[in-house]
């Protein structure tokens, strides 16, 4: 009887799927180098009642057509590359890029993942590796006698070693830029993956072509803006109100009609 | 018996349709680029219709109805009819994302997209990816076309830049320029879904909009105003409750008339 009733419940899929992103997004509000992701919609396809410029009786023609859709469905997600927030850790591991730029990540199977997240460690090795113990590409030692490290704005890092006065340098950190950052895969752990859409990576230097310099002691948080996620929740939990609204008017419709005759 | 009870039910049949409307408006309200519709109803004279004598131009209610004199309704009875479909094309706030392939549009241009078919459709929701030819599509997958409906191809090694006019520059060379259009009557336009508009009139092409601007960066939200359709959600309501109740009167009318009878 009436389309009303599945087209509402549409609506308020959409906002919960809204809702989840969001509740997503805010959980990671903490998390360095995370990137909020956003959902499109597109409108379902419409039933056409009358068509547009077809005669209606003699000599007349409907001017406008009469279509009735039938609802929203998600279609995609989206992650937004802007900057996050810097903040001061003190800790020579930790480097955020300022600007466009991801670290390159070797995984166990040999492929190459990037990261914004520049909480970067040391394994049994000396290794430079991220958090989850994968060694950043190209893999960089640091001497197990180093008394500090130094890692300048375009990811020169050098080291002053026990014995030494001098700094030596012992390596570059290399930063991959995407043309379409959005084409990047999200595969979790604030890890992305190389697309068809993102295009290949290409490797330079920090601060140069574009790329975003190095900042040593400081950690890229997330891009999450809890205002504006909250304004956004606001608003998605209200539109879910009004598609139920939709849906208990309906339903007064119909109980209406079902005791018409009573 | 009485007709009046007809000219209530075709109101009834019309809200119906109007609550159909009123919830893919708010289904769709966080869907990019959607614009709002509404429906035009009228009043079909009976007197016309008698005049006339042609048989369809009355409601299928009164059709059926044997006997049926149309001199005699004449008089007094308008029953309600839709005349068609009206959509709002007025302007969309705008949503940063920060994706360089996410396109807005501030004026009444539309995007042209082909499907693989090579059928033309318009949008307005430009939130853009790059298919494996590197091909520039709209969300649904089909082609965006260029002024010269060619599809268009970005190369993702260089850096490119979509100016405000719609060309697509890269290295300070302009590689493309991605057409926009406008109707000088949009109600020729026909929803499809997918976000997308046909041209029910194919012998009255649009023209190229040299007036819109592209911005670069952003989407268009829906255009759906949900105190409007609050509004016009509760009118609905009411009024069908008054036809609920009119017909409940009719019926007892013609109850007491049958007691009378015996």
């Amino acid at each position: 009887m009436f389309g009303a009733l599945t087209t509402a419940a549409t609506g308020m899929e959409a906002q919960q799927i809204l809702i989840d992103i969001m509740a997503n997004n805010l959980a990671n509000v903490n998390t360095v180098g995370f990137k909020k992701s956003r959902a499109d919609f597109q409108d379902l396809l419409y039933t056409t009642v009358k068509v547009a410029g077809t005669s209606s009786s003699a000599g007349q023609e409907n001017p406008t057509g009469f279509q009735i859709g039938q609802g929203t469905r998600a279609i995609s997600t989206q992650k937004i590359f802007s900057n996050g927030q810097y903040k001061n850790t003190q800790n020579p591991l930790d480097l955020a890029i300022e600007g466009p730029g991801f670290f390159q990540i070797t995984m166990p199977d040999g492929s190459t993942y990037f990261t914004r997240n520049g909480a970067l460690q040391t394994d049994s090795t000396g290794r430079l590796v991220d958090g989850n113990g994968h060694p950043i590409d190209p893999a960089i030692t640091i001497p197990s006698d180093a008394i500090s490290v130094n890692v300048g704005e375009d990811g020169t890092i050098s080291v002053v070693q026990a014995g030494q006065n001098e700094s030596q340098e012992i390596g570059q950190v290399q930063l991959a830029i995407f043309v379409n950052t959005a084409g990047l895969e999200a595969m979790g752990r604030g890890m992305y993956r190389q697309t068809s859409a993102s295009g290949a990576p290409i490797l330079v230097r920090a601060g140069e072509e574009g790329a975003g310099t190095l900042s040593q002691g400081s950690l890229e948080t997330s891009n999450v803006k809890v205002i504006e996620e909250m304004i956004d929740m606001i608003t998605g939990q209200r539109s879910y109100e009004l598609n139920s609204k939709v849906i208990q008017t309906v339903d007064n419709m119909m109980r209406q009609a079902a005791n018409l005759r009573s | 018996m009485g007709s009046g009870i007809y000219v209530a039910l075709s109101g009834a049949k019309a809200e119906t349709n109007h609550i159909d409307v009123i919830a893919n408006n708010l289904a769709n309200i966080s869907t990019i680029g959607f614009r709002s519709d509404d429906l035009l109803f009228s009043s079909l004279l009976s007197k016309d219709a008698a005049k006339m004598g042609v048989k369809g131009s009355l409601p299928a209610e009164a059709e059926i109805l044997p006997g049926l004199d149309h001199s005699s309704l004449s008089k007094m009875n308008n029953f309600v009819q839709i005349v068609g479909g009206k959509t709002d094309f007025s302007q969309g706030r705008l949503l940063k994302t920060d994706d360089p392939l996410n396109v807005a549009i501030q004026g009444e241009g539309f995007f042209v997209v082909q499907d693989k078919e090579g059928e033309k459709y318009y949008t307005r929701d430009g939130s853009f990816h790059l298919n494996e030819e590197m091909e520039l599509t709209h969300s649904s997958g089909d082609r965006v076309m260029d002024e010269n409906d060619a599809p268009i191809r970005i190369d993702l090694s260089k850096e490119f830049e979509i100016k405000s006019d719609g060309r697509i520059v890269q290295d300070g060379k302009e590689m493309a320029k991605i057409a926009l259009v406008k109707f000088t009557e949009p109600s020729q336009l026909q929803k499809k879904g997918h976000s997308q508009f046909i041209n029910t009139k194919p012998e009255t092409p649009p023209e190229p909009d040299t007036k819109s601007i592209v911005m670069d960066g952003m989407l268009e939200r829906s255009n759906v105003n949900p105190i409007a359709e609050m509004t016009k959600l509760i009118a609905v309501s009411r009024r069908f409750e008054i036809i609920q109740q009119l017909i409940k009167q009719h019926y007892k009318l013609d109850e007491q008339s049958i007691q009378r009878a015996r």
